[in-house]
């Protein structure tokens, strides 16, 4: 179990217990958390969960793979903490996680 | 002035005749045999009538799934993360392979297995590809890469229903009269209703509209069921004789309009809404008291004795059948040729049911109703054998399907429910 914090880019910010095994993306969008279209639902084909991680985390996490990093080419507005949320999978490590959801998506 | 029914010569294009003078009822069995049939059935019925699809309660939550045929068509009934539900057609906008190939499950979106499209699941393609691959507009103008939604959804009572005829009339007007049934069994209980978890499937070698008739015919069970009314006289005790004594002999047939229509009366077996036998016990005895009493406070006491001591088997136009007996089988049946039927029954209960009163509905649907019960192998039997029997046509061809029909208010065990379906299988078969 991990709490992730989501910021949302107005400021909000939203905490959710995420289960072990589960991305930080499911969590956002089954609780509720504005900002992440997350259109394909996890497979990592449509680049619409897009988080920029809280620079103090972003070592802490599995590198992307060169999957990951292809689709990050198609998001909006991409910096170094850029992520897909679907990609990071939540285990005790990551409890505190902060991640800020983008004010957009870019749209398929 | 009706005219005489002239059964010497065939009519091309005519399979349904009546004489209401002569209360005279005939069906050919050319129906029940002919590719020819089956098609037109497929393009003036299958393609333009309300099917059911599901029920609320197998999708309870947002992003739950289920995947299931009807008439044909492999669909996905789903709700979407609003909770808002959908049907799509079960095939990827690709290259045609099934999207969702599991029977159920709860899933943000779907992927295809074959190249990896992948779809939000409220439809929406979602497949990024690199730059040059497809044009930037792809799926974009009347080019949709989206699932394809089934032209028409809508609900009663939590029962859902689909149609492949956007112009069709809305279901509630489909439903006419009928939806007084969906009423009865979504009031059996005060916490709501729900299909439980499982289905059977099975199919018989023979047309479906025998199974239509079957489903609500009165007038086979005690010659067709012995097997079951004795093993039911031995488990509740006591005879027919003194079953019948108690009964009050309710017997009614209603004609809801378009081709739906239902029977209903009273019968020897317990009720898990309402109806005790001895063999429940006295601790039966007060669950159901309980129960009835829950009833009439709720609905009324006319209607609770409906609902609790009323038997009833209905069918909603062309191939839903709900049956509310000893136990509640939703059930719907789909032709795969003329000769084939493929069947699905679900149990239908209350919510929350203490499982002392689930075992009872349970352990009856499966005596009775279920397909290695006392009852539907004696139905397959008698299906099959009147399909094997249609070898005959040539020299015997008409169905009699009259019982009843001079009287001013046909009972459950006669057949104006079937007329009633037969009349509305007519108007859309023999329409030119």
């Amino acid at each position: 179990m991990a709490l992730v914090i989501f910021v949302n880019a107005d400021g909000t910010k939203t905490e959710i217990d995420i289960e072990d095994g589960i991305s930080v993306m499911e969590g956002g969008v089954r609780g509720g958390v504005d900002g992440l279209d997350a259109d394909c639902g996890g497979q990592g084909a449509c680049a619409t969960c897009h988080v920029y991680v809280d620079p103090a985390w972003v070592d802490k996490l599995t590198a992307p793979s060169s999957d990951e990093k292809d689709m990050l080419d198609f998001v909006f507005e991409p910096d170094d903490t850029s992520r897909l949320s679907c990609q990071i999978v939540c285990n005790a490590a990551l409890d505190g996680l902060v991640v800020r959801v983008p004010s957009e998506q870019s749209g398929l | 002035m009706v005219e005489q029914m002239d059964l010497t010569k065939s009519q091309e294009g005519k399979w349904v005749r009546e004489d209401k003078k002569r209360g005279l009822f005939k069906v050919s069995r050319d129906a029940f045999t002919s590719q020819a049939v089956f098609e037109r059935e497929n393009e003036r019925i299958f393609n333009k009538c309300w099917l059911y699809l599901g029920h609320s309660s197998e999708l309870e939550n947002p992003n739950d799934f289920l995947t299931r045929n009807v008439a044909g068509h492999e669909l996905i009934f789903n709700r979407d993360r609003k909770g808002g539900f959908n049907a799509f057609f079960n095939t990827c906008p690709h290259r045609g392979a099934i999207v969702a190939r599991e029977e159920c499950g709860n899933a943000l979106g779907f992927k295809c297995f074959y190249h990896g499209w992948s779809f939000n699941n409220n439809g929406k393609y979602a497949t990024r590809s690199p730059k040059g691959v497809y044009p930037e507009d792809f799926g974009k103008e009347g080019d949709s890469v989206d699932l394809s939604r089934v032209p028409r959804l809508e609900q009663y009572r939590d029962f859902h229903f689909i149609n492949f005829d956007a112009d069709a009339i809305s279901l509630d007007d489909y439903l006419a009269g009928s939806k007084e049934i969906l009423d009865i069994v979504s009031d059996h209980s005060p916490d709501g209703m729900e299909v439980v978890s499982g289905v059977q499937n099975y199919s018989i070698r023979a047309n479906w509209k025998l199974l239509v008739e079957n489903s609500f015919d009165g007038y086979h069970a005690a010659e067709t069921h012995d097997t079951y009314f004795t093993y039911l006289f031995d488990a509740i005790g006591g005879t027919p004789e003194e079953a019948m004594a108690k009964m009050t002999g309710q017997s009614n047939c209603y004609d809801y309009g378009n081709g739906h229509a239902a029977i209903e009366g009273e019968a020897p077996w317990g009720r898990p809404v309402g109806r005790h036998i001895p063999a429940w016990g006295d601790k039966g005895k007060e669950d159901i008291a309980a129960i009835v009493k829950e009833l009439e406070e709720r609905v009324g006491v006319p209607m609770a004795k409906r609902i609790s001591n009323g038997d009833r088997n209905a069918v909603f136009f062309p191939n839903l059948v709900i049956n509310d007996i000893m136990a509640i089988t939703i059930r719907t049946l789909y032709p795969v040729s003329p000769n084939e039927i493929h069947v699905s029954s679900w149990a239908f209960a209350p919510k929350g049911e203490p499982p002392e009163l689930r075992k009872r509905r349970l352990d009856n649907f499966l005596e009775f109703l279920g397909p290695g019960g006392f009852a539907t192998p004696d139905d397959v039997e008698a299906l099959e054998s009147a399909q094997v029997g249609y070898g005959n046509a040539q020299f015997a061809p008409w169905n009699d399907i009259s019982r009843g029909m001079l009287k001013e208010k046909p009972a459950n065990d006669d057949e104006e429910q079937m007329r009633c379906f037969w009349r509305e299988w007519a108007r859309r078969m023999e329409a030119e």
